[in-house]
């Protein structure tokens, strides 16, 4: 149990599979498609996107969304390898955040 | 849509690789093909807003290349992978074909089949199969869209290779302890589609008509097609 990895849950105990039908929000399926252009053109792997989501703590892991999670573990790929500055992104997402609109993004 | 096809779009599966918990983390409005104006900008999509601006302004992407994707992306549905069954029940050539060759196969129905390898398992009176992506969502995709959130639910992932009769009842599916239940646990490499069995008294439909009776959960075994009204 101790070794296993945060997304290694075959066999765990759990409860009832909940049936609610989620639908993608349309940001979600951008970013999706975003993250499949990304890894098409080079600036990530599939390996390297595993290994961030399996480096998150698993407090982080638990608590943050599923498409969140994917957009989280991207930035952090693209900061590390001096692509996208999280600094810059953490402005600029408040920024946005602040303005409450979504004009004005390219 | 082929040679390129490896490149760019098995990735699209094999990413999800978490649990799906996030129903509770924020609102989801029913809107997942256009521009959601009617929900509040979360901090999530903030994040996205800005990095995609970020990612356009460095020359790393276009909008244009993330839009040619999304249209990529959204032709995946439960009606391709219904095509195929349907197409399998009537022609046993396609059948063996499909059997043999699930990517060739589906190339000749116009479905562009884009996960690095897909294995079509076919359910039989003896022995039912149950697909499941224990460590993440890896799914077939171009064959059946999105995977719905119970697939990716911990629950689901953690629950279907221990207990998977317990799992299918619970979605309506009770089978006699004659029939075995095999579960298959996808990955970035291979994925899984079930080919259910062919529903009795279906003898004179039309392959449109069957696959109508082909639901998305029956093509990874936690429904059985349904019956003609």
């Amino acid at each position: 149990m101790a070794d296993r990895l945060i997304t290694d849950v075959g066999g765990l105990p759990a409860g009832e599979v909940p049936r609610e039908e989620v639908p993608q929000l349309y940001w979600e399926k951008l970013m999706i498609a975003m993250f499949n252009v990304l890894v098409a053109k080079g600036f990530l792997t599939l390996d390297e996107f595993r290994r961030a989501v399996e480096e998150m703590s698993p407090e982080t892991y638990r608590k943050t969304s599923f498409y969140n999670r994917r957009l989280d573990c991207i930035a952090r790929l693209l900061d590390e390898k001096g692509l996208i500055s999280a600094d810059v992104l953490a402005r600029r997402t408040d920024a946005i955040l602040a303005a409450g609109t979504r004009d004005h993004v390219g | 849509m082929s040679a390129h096809d490896h490149d760019h779009d098995h990735d699209h599966d094999h990413d999800h690789d978490h649990d799906h918990d996030h129903a509770h983390d924020h609102g989801h409005a029913p809107h997942p093909t256009r521009e959601d104006d009617d929900v509040a900008l979360s901090p999530g999509e903030a994040k996205f807003l800005a990095l995609k601006g970020m990612l356009v302004e460095a020359g790393l992407l276009t909008g244009d290349e993330i839009m040619r994707r999304l249209e990529i992306n959204d032709r995946g549905s439960p009606h391709q992978g219904a095509r195929m069954v349907a197409r399998a029940w009537v022609d046993p050539d396609f059948k063996a074909r499909m059997m043999e060759d699930p990517k060739s196969a589906a190339r000749e129905l116009d479905i562009a089949v884009t996960e690095a390898k897909l294995t079509v398992i076919e359910n039989t009176l003896q022995t039912h199969n149950l697909v499941v992506c224990t460590l993440c969502s890896c799914y077939p995709r171009s064959l059946l869209g999105e995977p719905p959130a119970w697939y990716v639910s911990k629950a689901y992932r953690s629950r279907a290779v221990r207990e998977p009769r317990k799992v299918l009842r619970e979605f309506g599916l009770d089978f006699p302890e004659t029939v075995e239940v095999r579960v298959h646990d996808s990955n970035a490499d291979l994925r899984y589609m079930i080919m259910p069995l062919r529903p009795p008294g279906t003898e004179g439909l039309g392959e449109a008509e069957l696959a109508a009776l082909i639901s998305r959960d029956c093509l990874v075994g936690a429904a059985l097609p349904g019956t003609p009204a």
